[in-house]
């Protein structure tokens, strides 16, 4: 067969397409040899956009509608057009919408102008490869534009199989994608590497796929017919993603030249975390929160080889969790390499400095270490497994270490309260040297996650989120099954204390990049340079031997009996009441961070390298 | 235990300074921690700022190095360019005065820490403008001083041995990857020596992203 796979808006341009990259290579294992072609839907589109506008929607146009639309279903609102045939199809809810949440259209209004005339061309370019298949992988906002351009491609030729397939699909949402999109002929739900061969292998031998695991297809009358579920994939069945044809298309595409290219790899699925503990909020791991790891080994040589064969050296990878494991045996390699990498991984919080300093020396240079609070009853409430003081302990770590954190403050958990957030917000002016979080959001409930499956946590009358309404024309019980994201009323903290730790975040953002606070040993004494925003040039200096032991103690979180008691076996004799009165004049300064009864030093042990710095 | 938190005025104490003559620093750096800002005496082509490696600088944690001589055209002057693409490498700042005539096109440092006195200078440089990245087989140099560049990557064995062999200054020997790696602007001459100018990138800044 001639197989065609299909990635469309609004995958990011600088980054090959890891489901197609993975399914290329699997279909080596089908009985029957198969030709297989690339789409890069999302590369075509914004270069058309390049065109037709002369340069007046490039690249910056995309990304935003990609990244910060993924929230609110600005890219699915552009195709809607396309699919419903009608370039005004819900404009006015789509307007209304963006005014109830104050949000930008960015270029979404006169992108939607050229969405009907792409969703043409892409149909006509996938069928110029007279493909036997299409299969379209949809992740995030992928489905509308595919599902534009798949209605055509069957409206052209009503002979080609259409495939949808990716993290839209799995569970529920695949099944009503199937039922509620009759020119979707099948379904992939959940991983698709083994129930896209046995597709294959049916197809191309003239047999029905119907009962192949994890597939939806079509009966004799048109109806949805569901395999049983399918087993969750071994590891060992995880190709090395082969991105040769994306690499092409990337460099012979007009983006080369105007952004730089990110690989993309996939180590390891599921999360050991989850599997103990799951994150309330959670549904990145859809059905299987197995984890799962590629053997060290395997990484390596998949890493070394897209290295070395496209020469780049920015990797990101699409872990939700790192292996703990790859610290002792791949990240070392990595490093004996002396290859200068940039890598970005997932992590859970509780990451000791050795680790983060083999993390560093190994090139990963940036990290989404899941902070979320930096309260530990709110983190509790997630069931984090971390404590707040931790959370600030890894931010200036992080620093230390020179490591890029991402994270966000997520609020409206149930039976959090205002005190869990006051004295945060408080403390924050003093934590502007650290690396501030993107913003802070109340959670949505996800599929997959605690809060969904369990009414009982607080989320009981959940709906889909209001942004479905202007992807799709389906009813309301339809897009409960086709949704990903949901809205509840509100829990938790009310609007008044949100707007606060807004206001304190935004203050953190504001004069973090002119923000130090590090400490020196010189004199004999401890000396704090004190170079935060809004705080007056000053050292303080700690030169009572106790005090400064005591600081050097608390760059790991301790209750103040437990540093009393390190103190006493250093052979320093002090009260936990004087301790107190200590930690108290230090607060006072703003030199420790204090939650739940414990305490963590903030001043970090170098300047961090800026690049605001050096100008 | 004495419960009063001290507070002073910056640089009260006089630890943060140290003031000592070129051929001096390099040991006084390899023992491992130095003051933050370090004035140095001597000639800027003296023996022992050449000896100077971002490593030296990182490790003991300066953050900021004066040179008290003026720099001017002579032959030394990749030395000192060396020295500054050192100190540039781990974002340390370097205080310098330029007698005017630096004998290149200045444009080409602009990834350099700037003399006193030359805005434009200043205004272009920041941290990672122009650096270059090893991998498998290939070396990718990030070039901006020029304003914004994409990539650029060198596979060329001859390229990549010019990158490594004029870390510090020397005889290149004529070729075709000479002349290209000159026609960018990534090795600049003096004499009979020339000098590879990016530095390798080590550090990465936070954000990671902003280079």
């Amino acid at each position: 067969m001639r197989i065609c796979l299909a990635s469309m808006p609004w995958h990011l341009l600088e980054t090959p397409c890891l489901p197609i990259g993975l399914l290329r290579a699997r279909v080596d294992a089908c009985r029957d040899p198969h030709t297989v072609t690339d789409y890069y839907g999302n590369l075509r589109w914004a270069e058309y956009l390049l065109d037709v506008t002369g340069g007046q929607i490039a690249e910056a146009d995309y990304s935003y509608v990609a990244d910060r639309g993924v929230w609110h279903a600005m890219g699915e609102w552009i195709f809607a057009g396309a699919l419903h045939d009608n370039p005004a199809w819900r404009t006015d809810t789509y307007r209304a919408y963006l005014k109830a949440k104050s949000l930008d259209p960015g270029a979404s209004l006169r992108m939607r102008e050229h969405a009907a005339g792409f969703v043409e061309l892409a149909a006509r370019e996938i069928l110029d490869e007279r493909p036997d298949l299409v299969g379209f992988t949809t992740t995030f906002q992928q489905n509308v534009s595919s599902l534009a351009v798949a209605r055509r491609v069957k409206q052209l030729r009503p002979d080609v199989q259409v495939v949808f397939g990716g993290g839209n699909c799995d569970g529920p949402m695949g099944a009503a994608l199937h039922r509620n999109f009759p020119f979707v002929d099948h379904v992939v739900s959940g991983e698709g590497e083994v129930a896209f061969v046995a597709l294959l292998d049916a197809l191309s031998e003239g047999r029905t796929p119907a009962g192949v695991p994890g597939l939806v297809t079509r009966g004799p009358d048109g109806e949805s017919v569901a395999g049983p579920p399918a087993a969750m994939v071994p590891i060992d069945l995880v190709p090395r993603p082969d991105y040769t044809a994306w690499w092409s298309a990337y460099r012979g595409g007009r983006f080369a030249e105007r952004l730089s290219p990110v690989l993309l790899y996939e180590a390891a699925r599921g999360c050991w975390w989850g599997e103990k503990h799951h994150c309330t909020f959670c549904g990145l791991n859809g059905t299987t929160m197995k984890f799962r790891a590629k053997p060290a080994k395997r990484v390596w040589d998949d890493l070394a080889h897209l290295v070395e064969a496209h020469g780049v050296l920015d990797i990101v990878t699409v872990d939700n969790i790192l292996d703990l494991a790859y610290l002792a045996e791949l990240l070392p390699w990595i490093r004996e390499s002396g290859w200068d990498l940039r890598i970005r991984y997932e992590v859970k919080a509780n990451l000791k400095p050795d680790q983060l300093a083999v993390l560093r020396d190994a090139g990963v240079t940036h990290i989404q270490p899941g902070i979320e609070s930096l309260n530990s009853r709110a983190l509790r409430i997630m069931d984090k497994g971390v404590h707040g003081t931790q959370n600030v302990f890894l931010l200036r770590a992080a620093d230390e270490h020179q490591l890029t954190v991402d994270w966000n403050y997520l609020y409206g958990f149930p039976d959090e309260r205002a005190a869990d957030y006051r004295p945060v917000i408080a403390q924050m002016p003093a934590m502007v040297h650290l690396q501030p979080p993107s913003g802070s959001v109340r959670i949505l409930i996800e599929r997959f996650s605690p809060h969904f499956r369990s009414p009982e946590l607080g989320f009981a009358e959940r709906r889909p989120s209001r942004m479905y309404r202007h992807a799709y024309d389906l009813p309301e019980e339809e897009l409960e099954d086709l949704a990903y994201q949901f809205e509840a009323p509100p829990q938790g903290i009310g609007e008044d204390v949100a707007a606060d730790l807004r206001a304190a975040i935004a203050a953190w953002r504001r004069d973090h990049a002119a923000s130090t606070l590090t400490w020196r040993e010189t004199e004999g004494a401890l000396v704090i340079d004190e170079g935060r925003a809004g705080r007056r040039r000053c050292e303080y200096v700690l030169s009572d031997p106790a005090q400064a032991r005591s600081y050097r103690l608390l760059e790991r979180p301790r209750t103040v009996a437990a540093l009393a008691r390190e103190l006493a076996a250093e052979g320093f004799a002090v009260s936990e009441e004087t301790l107190r009165t200590w930690i108290g004049e230090l607060r006072g300064a703003g030199l420790v961070f204090e939650d739940g009864g414990r305490v963590v030093a903030l001043a970090t042990n170098r300047r961090p390298l800026r690049v605001a710095d050096a100008s | 235990m004495d419960v009063t938190l001290t507070v002073r005025e910056p640089g009260a104490g006089g630890g943060d300074h140290a003031e000592l003559s070129a051929p001096d620093l390099p040991e006084y750096l390899a023992g491992g921690t130095a003051a933050p800002v370090l004035l140095v005496t001597g000639s800027p082509y003296a023996p022992g700022l050449d000896a100077v490696t971002g490593d030296l600088l990182w490790q003991a944690g300066v953050r900021e190095v004066r040179v008290r001589e003026t720099v001017g055209a002579s032959d030394g002057i990749l030395h000192f360019l060396r020295f500054l693409r050192e100190a540039a490498s781990q974002g340390v700042d370097v205080a310098w005065e330029s007698a005017g005539d630096l004998g290149c096109d200045t444009r080409l440092l602009y990834h350099l820490p700037p003399p006193a006195g030359h805005p434009s200078w200043r205004s272009a440089y920041r941290y990672g403008l122009c650096h270059y990245r090893v991998g498998p087989g290939f070396v990718t140099v990030a070039d901006r001083r020029r304003g914004p560049a994409m990539p650029v990557t060198l596979r060329e064995p001859a390229e990549i041995r010019l990158v490594r062999d004029l870390d510090r200054p020397g005889p290149p020997e004529e070729c075709p990857a000479l002349a290209r790696l000159r026609r960018l602007g990534l090795i600049i001459g003096a004499g009979r020596d020339a000098l590879c100018l990016p530095y390798r990138l080590r550090r990465w800044p936070i954000p990671c992203t902003a280079i």
